[in-house]
């Protein structure tokens, strides 16, 4: 009968209209609908640049650590991407809210001088010095002439080590020669858009184009100069090897193999031997490893070194440590006859000396291995392998003496560079040793153990997890939320968390270590962490239920772990991390650049401080945007007055009037429809909501059998009856929503509820804000619904603030189908909860209708047996 | 497959972004190349800018604020490399600018492009009916 008389009402609305007694509305809707397409496509740019700028942060702070080599290049690029990044969020947030932060854009243009100031056009490059001799160098020249030029003239010129006499060919003159061979516009044509699988057929092209131009004639001229200059004595044209010495190799990129060297060169050879060095910062597997590291393709650092051969009797390795295990306190020294490069390949079984690092006259063990070839350089410029003499083979290539100081030399480097060392040696004819480079020691597992966490003989409690700041820590377990006391937290201790935030920052300086079970590598507080040097493992799942409060524990966030009690395997062995960078001109521009970029100073939204004019940083700024949008955004809903007009009906058994207004993909149906069914509906935040709704275990008609025990009373039955009757001339709802959008409104008798969410696959992104108020009776059984309401989404791990009768709740960095799980639970709690503050008599009953939903007993009866843990009924618990 | 867009092209683009945008059913002019000025037809013609100047120089602002000036609504896309810290960011700061860094696939450009257009259509759907929002 209601039914009947609401169609009729609507109809009479609609005749009013055509009659001229009621404003025409459609005009109107066309340009609100408009309006939300917009601020939604708004909203969905802000969530993006909210994510690229973090993800900006993180690529800095990994910079920070100072052992990953870089140039201004690539600092401008990181500046302007942070600074792009923040800006799309303030226009985006000015478009959202009708211009309401003005004050945005001063506090943008506070941090624009800093960014100016450090990377304008300061930097112009020295494009003149193409060659720099190995004597003129050092560590410092990294950025010129690439980190293994670098590092052996350090050793040449700061630690007066032997090494062969030469000079570097700079990364300025590569890109002098790249640039003059026209090579540019193959490298953009082949790179520009490249797919991975595609870099093997622009390799060969850009490496073709760069042997097809010949060197430009002032490069070539000064590169034969500087040769020239090499040759004294009985030697005037010495034969010279010539290795790739780039900026970003054999840093914690190591690039491994990926670069050519070209031995025993003479002369006439040179230039060809240059630009085969220089093509191959175009293989296929070099161009793919950039692309994995994030280092660009056209920015070429390809240094070049020429050194004079040695003239080999032997030639090998030395690691300061055993690089299997480097806890062991040796020097491990390789050796075989001839040139080194067998030895790199894997060929030749080499000598193996371990020398003692201790002690006056440390004491060797020498196995000797059956050398039979070697390989040799002959006058014209080739490499050839020859037969070892019978009588040498099996001797060991060095004398102990010879051992000793080599080992000498390599810990004394260790010393030097900071971190275990592996270095290439050669001894010539007359016996004397050389050190061909020195680079930090990769740890060479072997193979079956690769990529194997070291096993720890503890009780393994959690498992997995995001790795948000890398480490290992261990202390008594402490747990907390949001909101507790965090002053109570104990030095030293690990924090447990349901969920990741700011506001931890308070004991970020105590903290051993932090597990939670939500939150993503790139959210503030993982930005925090590492800024602190706090081992965080972060979005366990299950952390707080498993790691039992006051345990002492050990967290792993190497590999994504936490043992009961001390793993000391573990807490030993960290890995050292040689910070070659500080103290370099490039880290200290990225220290000031980080200054503007990454401190958060707002960590509190609830604090009077949290304004535009406290920004201080585009963190800053990026942060107060973020937290505003969600507010614009949940107020979005309130434009609406009357909409249906522009919206389709959801055509379900509801006891709402629910009207969808399409932003994008939120159903399918054909234009112009007036109606959709449920299975119509593509909007996944949506589709998930309804499904909860319309849960078959949530009664909908008739009161149940009654019962005389108490559990519930007869009122609160009555809440849960047939739904029709509920529907009353009320409002209609409104659904605002696209394929991963949803903003609900609900005005259902006396109350309101509002729901506003994001739902994609990037974690970051996602979250559910949600808001309840009012209710029908007295303000007491509304606050007592309100909070059961509360506890409910608590426990559903919203962060709640409850005041009077009203709830705010936010639940954010959740997976795709975590969010769908909690929406189609929240689906179910608007049906459940519907009218029930009528039936609200006493205090108990808050605990009592909490507990019934979240058992899944919606029909509150009295005789249900709540399901164990893991079936779907309690899934969201 | 994204909707077929007209892309002014500006600055020096390379070939292959030529190609990869006219797969995608784009339908591009080369903007200024070689010359100094912009045809105010084929801006008009254009649904979005994308500007690919390596160097960024004081010449392409130029050309944006003055496209800016005449065509307040034409959603521009930079996709920089090598970029001058104070020239990007006083193209950012001319508004509705997008910045992209190179490498880029195509399939990342062609969204970006779409969405671009997509908020640019939103803009002028509620002058048009309500310009009093805008």
């Amino acid at each position: 009968m209601k039914r009947w008389l609401s169609k009729l009402w609507s109809w009479l609305l609609g005749f009013a209209e055509i009659i001229g007694l009621r404003e025409d509305r459609t005009s109107d809707n066309v340009a609100l609908l408009s309006l939300f397409k917009l601020r939604y496509h708004e909203f969905r740019d802000l969530l993006t640049a909210n994510n690229d700028l973090l993800e900006t942060i993180v690529d800095l702070e990994v910079l920070l650590r100072g052992d990953k080599m870089f140039g201004l290049a690539l600092l401008k690029t990181k500046a302007v991407q942070a600074y792009a990044s923040t800006r799309r969020m303030v226009e985006s947030l000015q478009v959202i809210s009708d211009n309401h932060y003005p004050s945005l854009v001063d506090a943008l243009e506070r941090v624009e001088p800093c960014l100016i100031d450090l990377l304008g056009e300061k930097d112009t490059a020295r494009a003149e010095d193409w060659i720099v001799p190995l004597t003129a160098a050092d560590r410092t020249f990294t950025d010129r002439v690439g980190n293994k030029m670098a590092n052996l003239a350090e050793i040449h010129n700061r630690l007066d080590l032997p090494t062969p006499n030469g000079f570097c060919i700079t990364a300025a003159a590569s890109r002098y020669l790249i640039e003059a061979a026209d090579v540019v516009e193959v490298i953009d044509a082949r790179l520009g858009l490249a797919e991975p699988g595609g870099y093997e057929e622009a390799s060969q092209a850009i490496r073709d184009a760069i042997f097809k131009a010949p060197v430009p004639g002032d490069l070539a001229a000064a590169l034969l100069a500087a040769y020239d200059d090499l040759g004294y004595g009985k030697d005037p044209t010495p034969r010279v090897a010539l290795r790739s010495s780039s900026v970003s190799e054999d840093t914690q990129a190591s690039f491994a193999g990926q670069y050519a060297t070209v031995l025993n060169v003479v002369r006439a050879n040179i230039l060809d031997a240059y630009r085969e060095v220089v093509a191959s910062f175009f293989t296929p597997t070099a161009i793919f490893y950039r692309r994995h590291l994030g280092l660009p393709d056209d920015e070429i650092d390809m240094g070049v070194g020429c050194v004079v051969m040695v003239d080999a009797l032997a030639s090998g390795v030395a690691f300061s440590r055993d690089p299997v295990e480097v806890e062991r306190d040796h020097v491990v020294i390789h050796a075989v006859w001839g040139l080194g490069p067998t030895l790199a390949d894997g060929k030749a079984d080499p000598d193996v000396y371990l020398v003692e690092r201790t002690g006056r006259n440390p004491h060797i063990e020498v196995r000797a291995a059956r050398k039979l070839t070697e390989l040799v350089g002959d006058p014209e410029g080739t490499v050839h392998e020859a037969p070892v003499p019978e009588a040498a083979q099996d001797c060991p290539c060095l004398e102990p003496v010879e051992i000793r100081t080599l080992a000498k030399w390599v810990a004394q480097l260790e010393d030097h560079f900071g971190s275990p060392q592996d270095v290439e040696w050669a001894l010539d004819r007359r016996r004397r040793l050389f050190l061909l480079q020195s680079r930090p020691i990769r740890r060479v597992l072997p193979p079956e153990t690769l990529d194997m966490p070291p096993r720890i003989d503890k009780q393994l409690l959690v498992q997995g997890g995001v790795i948000a700041s890398p480490g290992v820590g261990a202390g008594p377990a402490v747990h907390m939320r949001t909101g507790d006391d965090l002053s109570t937290f104990p030095k030293g201790g690990v924090l447990v968390a349901p969920f990741s935030s700011p506001e931890f920052v308070q004991i970020m300086d105590r903290a051993a270590a932090v597990v939670t079970d939500t939150g993503s590598a790139i959210g503030h507080m993982a930005s925090l962490a590492r800024e602190f040097q706090v081992p965080t493992l972060l979005g366990t799942g299950r952390a707080t239920r498993l790691i039992p409060e006051g345990e002492v524990v050990t967290v792993d966030a190497v590999w994504g772990r936490v043992f009961r009690g001390h793993a000391w395997e573990l807490l030993t062995d960290v890995p050292v991390i040689n910070a070659f960078m500080k103290g370099q001109p490039e880290y200290e521009v990225l220290e000031k650049l980080a200054d503007c970029i990454i401190p958060l100073n707002l960590t509190d939204t609830r604090s009077p401080a949290f304004s535009p004019q406290n920004c201080r940083t585009l963190h800053d700024i990026a942060r107060f945007v973020h937290e505003r949008s969600f507010a614009e955004m949940f107020g979005i809903g309130m434009l609406i007055d009357d909409f249906r007009s522009e919206a389709v009906l959801l055509d379900i058994f509801l006891p709402i009037d629910l009207y969808i207004i399409d932003l994008g993909g939120a159903i399918n149906a054909p234009v112009g429809s007036r109606k959709v069914k449920r299975s119509q509906i593509t909007s996944y935040p949506l589709s998930r909501l309804v499904t909860g709704m319309l849960d078959p275990r949530l009664p909908r008609y008739g009161p149940r059998h009654l019962d005389t025990r108490g559990f519930a009373s007869l009122m609160m039955r009555q809440a849960l009856r047939n739904p029709y009757q509920d529907r009353t001339f009320q409002d209609p709802s409104y659904a605002l929503a696209s394929d991963r959008y949803l903003n609900f409104t609900a005005r259902v008798g006396y109350h309101f509820s509002a729901l506003d969410t994001y739902c994609g696959q990037s974690v970051g992104k996602n979250y559910i804000t949600f808001r309840f108020a009012g209710g029908a009776a007295d303000v007491v059984r509304r606050s007592r619904r309100a909070r059961a309401i509360a506890e409910i989404l608590e426990a559903l791990g919203f962060r709640v603030e409850l005041k009077m009768d009203r709830v705010d709740a936010r639940l954010t960095k959740r997976e795709h189908d975590q969010i769908g799980d909690t929406l189609e639970m929240m689906g179910r709690m608007f049906q459940f909860t519907r009218q029930m503050d009528v039936a609200m008599s006493s205090d108990t009953s808050v605990a009592t209708l909490r507990d019934a939903f979240l058992d899944g007993n919606y029909a509150l009866d009295p005789h249900f047996v709540a399901p164990t843990a893991g079936e779907p009924t309690s899934a969201g618990k | 497959m994204a909707r077929s867009y007209c892309v002014l092209l500006g600055g020096d683009p390379f070939g292959s972004l030529v190609v990869a945008l006219e797969e995608a059913g784009m339908t591009v002019i080369p903007a200024w190349a070689e010359r100094e000025e912009l045809d105010a037809r084929e801006v008009e013609r254009a649904d979005v800018m994308v500007v690919a100047d390596d160097k960024m120089g004081n010449r392409c602002l130029a050309v944006l604020r003055s496209v800016r000036d005449r065509y307040p609504d034409l959603p521009i896309i930079l996709l920089g490399r090598h970029c001058q810290v104070d020239l990007a960011v006083q193209a950012l700061k001319l508004g509705s600018v997008e910045y992209l860094t190179r490498p880029i696939s195509p399939h990342r450009l062609c969204d970006k492009i779409e969405d671009a257009v997509e908020r640019r259509d939103c803009l002028r759907e509620l002058t048009r009916r309500a310009p009093s929002q805008v």
